[in-house]
């Protein structure tokens, strides 16, 4: 080779080194080949497949007449052997097949470029100007810096793909940055404010929008130091160093902030570290939600709180101020009563009537005091409910028992149907369940027809159990089942003779709620009602047995204690006194002190030793539990029972008696069988 | 007077009113022969002529294309001063481009514009640049892919020998500097450019600028240049007798197939830059070439062999540089060059760069130092 086309293909070389993508690379190249051999028309074929006898190509590129224009995405195929090195051939009719523009040419020079690759060169002429093979070592440079430049522009697009996406992203974040409802911020370890969102400039700076949006895409150094200058940002950066120095994460701190304009947010604030690769803190990145209408609402919540709670507080004071107000005459009432029902013989039979009347007429007036009490305890969510395993059975008979005498008074048959080897225990609070269970069968009793049925059956329903009350009264219309649980509805019998006070039903089924049960009720008019309590079923539970219980005839009661004993009743109400005295009277061997004032009978008990002492606990200048203090304080309680004997009949009444150190506490109006019963215990030696 | 009328006037041996009258008398002549379009080639010590005859043209109803040379070629001999006329076919198809603030792409599309339909062999398309125009060459690429071989490329740089920027293209209306003026014609007879000059081992232009070489081999291209003639012919070059070495001993731009493009440098620079004429592409294989001798018959020979069956009417340009290099022998070679053809009618100019492709086809490439002979109608 000679110097001269040595240096060329150095040239060429150079030229190649000066390139560093396909395109222009190959139109130079073609360029200094058409340029050094002096042949008119070149191509430039890539994808070159070589097939049997025939190979298909793309033309990518060329430097020929404008008629021929090559598509790079069209494969062509010709029938044609292409030679596998640099040849000087003469025009093959199928190559000039290619297009009319080839149909001048005499002679081809093939330049294969690698193996998919290679120049085609056209020329008029037939002799051949250069040795086959001249270009053979630049071309097999050229194909290595081709590859080089498709590599490169491979990586070059996929890096492009990347980083489209990764600013698709930043851009996505950014947007997300500035539209989130919460204020971000970053900054360096010295405090130095790096960045903020818009939410943040708005929020804290109270930028105009358009400055905000200038100032949340670029950080500009005057407006971070305008940043830096507000008050609310250090105070933002208060508990910085535990998370630069330490590491710390801080999570959804509140902090009081103050604007430069002196009004003021309350936010919730995290803060975690920023860390380098090498895990080394280089700043931090602070978040916040602006908690202030939150603050705001809990702040009137909380005042609304306080002041329902001063309502109940006040509700609860009325109940019970009520409650001791009425059960005080009412005991004198009912307490008289009795005592004159007592003496029954020395009455005529108007006199015994109207007793009877008196007393139906008080009872009346404390149960319906008993429910309003008991309602507002279960709407109030202050019910105490003991649930347990409980038997069915016993709780059902002694329901029984307690209305024998009301279903005979109606003439009402009462039958019972309970299954064979009933062995199962049922969840609830037994005496709330005969509360329930009272309520179902007097109701049956007092809205039955007369000469009427109930019938008590039982039924196990998966979980649950249910006790059905039937009776064979007037039943009700749909209209009526849908009032049948509404406060003081009593259906049209307000103006009937059968007493009631119309939320019997609607405590029942708040109680059955209370021990997740429920009241359930069928009826058809014109021939009766069911009412079913249905409880859950206790899961493995043994049914408990119950101590055989002894009836005691009044007699019995009053009989008791043969033996003398003393007892101390401090009463300021002089009814009330008499009526015990009158009480004590009839007991044979059991003697009665009373004492008006605290200070009276606690001078009695330091001279005289009785057997039980009863206090009234709202006493003039001193309460009972005052005075049990004194007692308690001087010894005077040894050996006696201790009682109190209250119209304050609210369950926080009984538990302060319990807690005073009372033995018992016993609320008015007295029920006198029962209070000579305790009678009984108490003063038992 | 018709089609390949060639009328030469000596202005210097004409009157003021005479040169008016005999340039009148022939353009009247012509324009009764039915002639429509002329060229004409003007030596630059009568470019002032020019209004003259653009004014005389139109008052004949006649279309002029003309450019200014060092010198005009005419019965063998370089002639300083005078006009030479010639009648051009209707068919002819000529523009007048200015290229000042064009781009190559711009230029070239509108010498696309012109028809290019032929029946015979693809038509010549004749080129004349304003040598002062920096970018021949790139405009000749962007021709080349725009045209490729549906014409055959000739043509040469017009202006004044000083290289002083001078409106060296002109027609009926408008004279202008910065431009080419293209005329496209069918002609049967081929196209032939020769300069003879032998090269040396070649070097390599490792930093050039458009037609500035800033290095040789990795070094000041002035020194290297100055090594150069030291080792072959013992002399010393300094800036001041550049050029005189320059026209003897110019570049050439290597080719692998065909001879080689002469770059005459004409300046040097205080850096040592060499400022030639016509470009000098970066990392292009050069050599330093040796001028013609003044009894070679190489160029000669090489121009027979191309024209093969020779026209009967050429215009001849013979480059200037080639003039200098040539000195007093280059009347002899024109008178040579005539008797080589003895059929044929030779006129032309001395030109200050030549364009032509290989055989008729291929890139148009712009020479220094050669003689191009361009068949006329």
């Amino acid at each position: 080779m000679s110097d001269q086309n040595l240096a060329i293909l150095y040239e060429m070389a150079l030229l190649m080194g000066s390139e560093t993508s396909e395109k222009p690379l190959v139109q130079k190249f073609l360029q200094r080949l058409l340029y050094h051999t002096g042949m008119p028309t070149g191509l430039f074929i890539s994808h070159i497949e070589r097939m049997d006898q025939a190979f298909s190509f793309k033309v990518t590129q060329s430097i020929a007449d404008k008629a021929f224009s090559p598509d790079p995405t069209q494969r062509c195929t010709l029938a044609y052997d292409l030679p596998l090195r640099s040849s000087f051939k003469p025009l093959d009719d199928k190559i000039r097949a290619l297009h009319t523009v080839f149909a001048q040419y005499h002679s081809l020079l093939f330049l294969p470029v690698g193996d998919h690759d290679a120049f085609l060169l056209f020329t008029a002429q037939k002799e051949q100007p250069l040795p086959d093979q001249l270009f053979t070592p630049i071309l097999a440079n050229f194909a290595k810096t081709l590859e080089l430049c498709r590599s490169n522009a491979r990586f070059t697009e996929k890096l492009q793909n990347e980083i489209q996406e990764r600013q698709r992203t930043e851009k996505m974040l950014k947007l997300v940055l500035n539209h989130i409802p919460a204020g971000v911020y970053w900054q360096d370890t010295q405090g130095n404010i790096q960045g903020a969102n818009r939410w943040l400039l708005n929020d804290l700076a109270q930028l105009p929008q358009d400055e905000a949006d200038v100032l949340a895409d670029t950080t500009d150094e005057s407006e971070i130091r305008h940043l830096q200058s507000m008050v609310s940002i250090s105070q933002l950066q208060q508990d910085d160093s535990l998370v630069i120095e330490q590491g710390h994460e801080i999570q959804n701190k509140n902090y009081y902030l103050h604007r430069n304009d002196d009004s003021y947010l309350w936010v919730e604030l995290n803060k975690v570290p920023i860390r380098d690769e090498a895990q080394n803190i280089t700043g931090l990145l602070g978040t916040y939600r602006d908690i202030t209408g939150r603050k705001l609402m809990m702040e009137e919540l909380l005042h609304a709180k306080e002041n329902a709670e001063q309502a109940n507080r006040a509700k609860s004071s009325f109940l019970a101020s009520m409650s001791h107000e009425l059960r005080t005459p009412l005991n004198a009432i009912q307490g008289y009563t009795q005592l004159m029902e007592m003496d029954e013989d020395d009455l005529n039979e108007e006199q015994v009537e109207s007793l009877q009347e008196i007393r139906k007429a008080s009872n009346h007036l404390l149960q319906l005091i008993d429910e309003i009490l008991d309602l507002s305890k279960i709407e109030a969510g202050r019910i105490d409910l003991r649930i347990e395993p409980i038997n069915p059975i016993p709780v059902i008979q002694e329901t029984l028992t307690l209305n024998k005498h009301m279903a005979e008074r109606f003439g009402i048959r009462i039958s019972t149907l309970f299954p064979d080897n009933l062995n199962l225990s049922i969840m609830g609070d037994s005496r709330r369940v005969k509360q329930i269970l009272l309520n179902l069968v007097s109701n049956a009793i007092k809205y039955n027809q007369e000469d009427g049925e109930i019938r008590i059956s039982m039924e196990q329903s998966g979980t649950q159990f249910k006790i059905h009350v039937t009776d064979t009264g007037y039943g009700m219309t749909s209209d009526q089942l849908a009032k049948l649980f509404q406060p003081f509805e009593r259906l049209g019998m307000d103006s009937s003779t059968r007493q009631g006070t119309g939320i019997g039903l609607v405590i029942s089924q708040k109680l059955a709620e209370a021990m997740r049960g429920s009241i359930q009720v069928s009826s058809i008019p014109g021939e009766g009602s069911t009412f079913s309590l249905v409880l859950p079923l206790a899961k493995g539970s043994q049914m408990p047995v119950l101590p055989e219980k002894v009836e005691l005839s009044m007699a019995d009661i009053i009989s008791r204690g043969g033996e003398k004993t003393t007892t101390l009743y401090v009463e300021d109400n002089a009814a009330n006194r008499m009526l015990v005295e009158k009480i004590f009277a009839k007991r044979r061997g059991d003697r009665l002190i009373t004492a008006a004032t605290p200070e009276e009978g606690l001078e009695i008990l330091r001279h005289e030793s009785p057997d039980l002492v009863i206090l009234d606990i709202n006493l003039p200048g001193m309460s009972g539990y005052d005075l049990l203090r004194h007692i308690q304080s001087e010894g005077l309680d040894r050996n006696r029972h201790m009682v109190a004997l209250s119209a304050n009949a609210m369950p926080e009444d009984f538990k302060q008696g319990e807690a005073a150190g009372f033995d018992a506490y016993i609320t008015k109006p007295l029920n006198i069988p029962e209070f000579n019963r305790h009678l009984n215990t108490w003063l038992e030696k | 007077m018709t089609q390949g009328y060639t009328g030469f006037i000596h202005f210097s041996e004409l009157g003021q009113d005479t040169q008016q009258d005999e340039l009148n008398q022939i353009l009247s002549l012509l324009k009764a022969s039915g002639t429509q379009q002329i060229s004409c080639w003007l030596a630059e010590k009568n470019a002032d002529q020019i209004p003259l005859l653009q004014e005389l043209c139109k008052a004949q109803g006649l279309q002029l294309v003309g450019a200014v040379f060092p010198a005009l070629i005419f019965e063998g001999a370089l002639r300083n001063e005078g006009c030479l006329l010639k009648a051009l076919p209707e068919a002819c198809q000529t523009t007048l481009i200015s290229c000042a603030h064009r781009t190559p792409d711009a230029i070239t599309d509108q010498i696309a514009q012109l028809e290019f339909s032929h029946t015979g062999k693809p038509p010549n398309l004749f080129l004349i640049f304003d040598a002062q125009q920096p970018n021949i060459s790139d405009i000749l690429d962007h021709l080349y892919l725009k045209l490729h071989n549906n014409v055959r490329y000739t043509g040469c740089n017009a202006g004044s020998e000083t290289f002083q920027p001078m409106p060296c293209l002109f027609d009926q209306d408008q004279q202008l500097g910065y431009g080419l003026w293209a005329l496209l014609y069918e002609s049967e007879f081929d196209t032939a450019l020769a300069h003879g000059y032998k090269n040396f081992e070649p070097i390599t232009a490792t930093s050039t600028t458009g037609n500035r070489i800033h290095s040789i081999n990795w070094r000041n291209a002035f020194e290297v240049y100055q090594e150069e003639i030291a080792k072959r012919y013992q002399q010393v070059v300094t800036a001041d007798n550049f050029y005189d070495f320059a026209t003897h001993f110019p570049f050439g731009i290597m080719r692998m197939s065909g001879q080689p493009l002469v770059r005459i440098p004409v300046a040097v620079e205080e850096d040592g830059t060499l400022v030639c004429v016509g470009d000098i592409p970066e990392h292009t294989v050069i050599s330093l070439l040796q001028g013609v001798e003044a009894d070679s018959t190489t160029t000669l020979d090489l121009l027979a062999k191309q024209l093969g069956n020779p026209a009967p009417d050429y215009q001849v340009f013979y480059c200037a540089g080639r003039r200098m290099h040539l000195g007093d022998e280059t009347n002899r070679e024109l008178q040579r060059l005539t008797e080589r053809f003895p059929k044929s009618n030779l006129s032309g100019a001395l030109s200050l760069g030549e364009i032509c492709n290989d055989d008729g086809q291929g890139y148009p490439l712009f020479h220094n130092a050669a003689i191009v002979c361009c068949p006329w109608v």
